[in-house]
Order: C-alpha cells, then sequence, then structure tokens
C-alpha cells in the first residue's frame, strides 16, 4: 500500500513535467513561423516626424 | 497651479504635439496595431502576458496605442502632479471613466472580450487621446518608431492580417503561413 502511495506520487511530477514538454514544444514549433514587415505612410503632407499643433496659449 | 497650467510650463513641453499620425524612418508609420483578424482564436495563454502599462506622463499617453490580451491587466498610472481622468469608451467591453488626482496613482483593468479600437481619452486635456485592442489570440503588434512589427509562433494557416490605425483606417491583406517560412507583409496609408 505504501509503496503504491509512493509510485504514485512519482508519478504525478512525471506526468506534470512530461505535459509541459509537449505544450512548450507546441508552442515554440519550428514549423510555425515569424511574420515581419512594416507599415508605411504615403502621405503627402504628413511626412514630418510627427504632425505638431501647439496649445491656443503658443499660437 | 490649474491642470492646464502645469501641462503648459516648459518642464512639460510648451509644444504638445497631436501624434495621430507620427511617421520614422523610411516613412514608418508607427502605432499601428497589426493582427490576424480570422485564424487560431483562443490559441495562447492570457497568463503569460505581464501586465501593459496605459502611463500618463507628461500630460500625453505613454504608449499612446495599446494592443493587449484578454483577461491580461492593463495597469493606468498617472506620473503627473495634476489631475487626469482616463475615459474608455469600449462596445463590447465594460468602458471605465477614472480620475486620478494624484501623482503615482494606479487603478487596474482587464478586458474579457476581443475589440479592436476603444478609444481613450481625458477629459480634462483634449489633446491626449489614445487606443486600445483587446485580442482573444496572441497574434497582434504595434508597429515601432520604424513602422516595423514582428509576430512570433504562428501556426501554418490562411490568414487575413489587419493593419489598423486609428486616424488612417485599416488595410487588410490575405496571408499563407507554411512550415517553416518567414513571411514579410508590407502595408501602405495613405493621407
Amino acid at each position: 500500500m505504501h509503496t503504491k502511495s509512493k509510485t504514485f506520487g512519482l508519478m504525478v511530477p512525471i506526468i506534470a513535467l512530461a505535459f509541459l514538454a509537449v505544450t512548450r514544444l507546441d508552442t515554440d514549433s519550428p514549423e510555425h513561423a515569424t511574420v515581419s514587415g512594416k507599415v508605411i505612410f504615403r502621405g503627402t503632407t504628413q511626412s514630418s516626424e510627427l504632425i505638431e499643433h501647439f496649445w491656443p496659449s503658443h499660437g | 497651479m490649474g491642470s492646464n497650467e502645469y501641462c503648459a510650463t516648459a518642464q512639460h513641453s510648451a509644444q504638445h504635439r497631436s501624434q495621430a499620425v507620427s511617421t520614422g524612418a523610411g516613412n514608418g508609420l508607427r502605432d499601428v496595431i497589426v493582427y490576424v483578424e480570422e485564424g487560431p482564436r483562443g490559441v495562447g495563454n492570457s497568463e503569460n502576458h505581464a501586465p501593459v502599462l496605459l502611463d500618463q506622463k507628461d500630460c500625453m499617453y505613454v504608449p499612446r496605442v495599446i494592443a493587449m490580451r484578454t483577461s491580461q491587466q492593463l495597469v493606468v498610472r498617472n506620473s503627473d502632479a495634476t489631475l487626469h481622468n482616463v475615459h474608455v469608451y469600449a462596445t463590447e467591453n465594460r468602458g471605465f471613466n477614472i480620475g486620478q488626482p494624484f501623482q503615482g496613482i494606479e487603478s487596474n483593468k482587464t478586458f474579457d472580450t476581443h475589440e479592436v479600437g476603444i478609444r481613450v481619452k481625458c477629459d480634462v486635456h483634449g489633446w491626449m487621446t489614445g487606443s486600445i485592442a483587446v485580442f482573444d489570440h496572441d497574434f497582434f503588434a504595434v508597429t515601432a518608431a520604424d513602422g516595423n512589427f514582428s509576430m512570433e509562433n504562428l501556426p501554418p494557416g490562411e490568414y487575413t492580417l489587419v493593419a489598423w490605425h486609428q486616424s488612417l483606417g485599416r488595410r487588410t491583406q490575405p496571408m499563407t503561413i507554411t512550415a517553416g517560412s518567414t513571411p514579410e507583409v508590407h502595408f501602405e496609408f495613405e493621407s
């Protein structure tokens, strides 16, 4: 009885670790892709770093 | 000192900027939310995401645009020594309107539902506006100052990629992910 309980006690963390490992593999699978890119603004009047306006008190 | 006077002092920049359209190197457009529209919803775990900060600093929202997961914690902080309020106009989620009269005060909020384009504004300082997008998957990004973005770990499949900007609207394009691919996607906005 005591041996069965000890075995069960060992199995729980082993199963948990295995589950975590599988989850980790799935998340970082080499089949998954990294998508990268760039968003460009083609405005004609708004090409400065910032479109700025001043408070009324600053004209 | 009144709230507007505080924001107008030289220390807090005499020149306040509307950051509605902000571009950097190579005309890259900042603060665009790029995300997968139809795809692996429910993928990932919001518990893996650290709290995200919406700060009010020098009478500006920092950052101005936030993309986050459902159930991820949003920390709203007032770093200014003046009154701000954070008025969040959500439609799918519960909006809120909280006053933050003291420097250093923080409030914690979460959103439960997928929603893009949640408007944020300060009723005290009309130039303070921002946006929040909430996703029920992990596949989103906000463009950096140079307009670049990156999304990791997207499983193979057919997707629609969306680029959303608060003032300029949205663009979409289809995208196919195959095993081991490293796709590059470019969007363009015009005024």
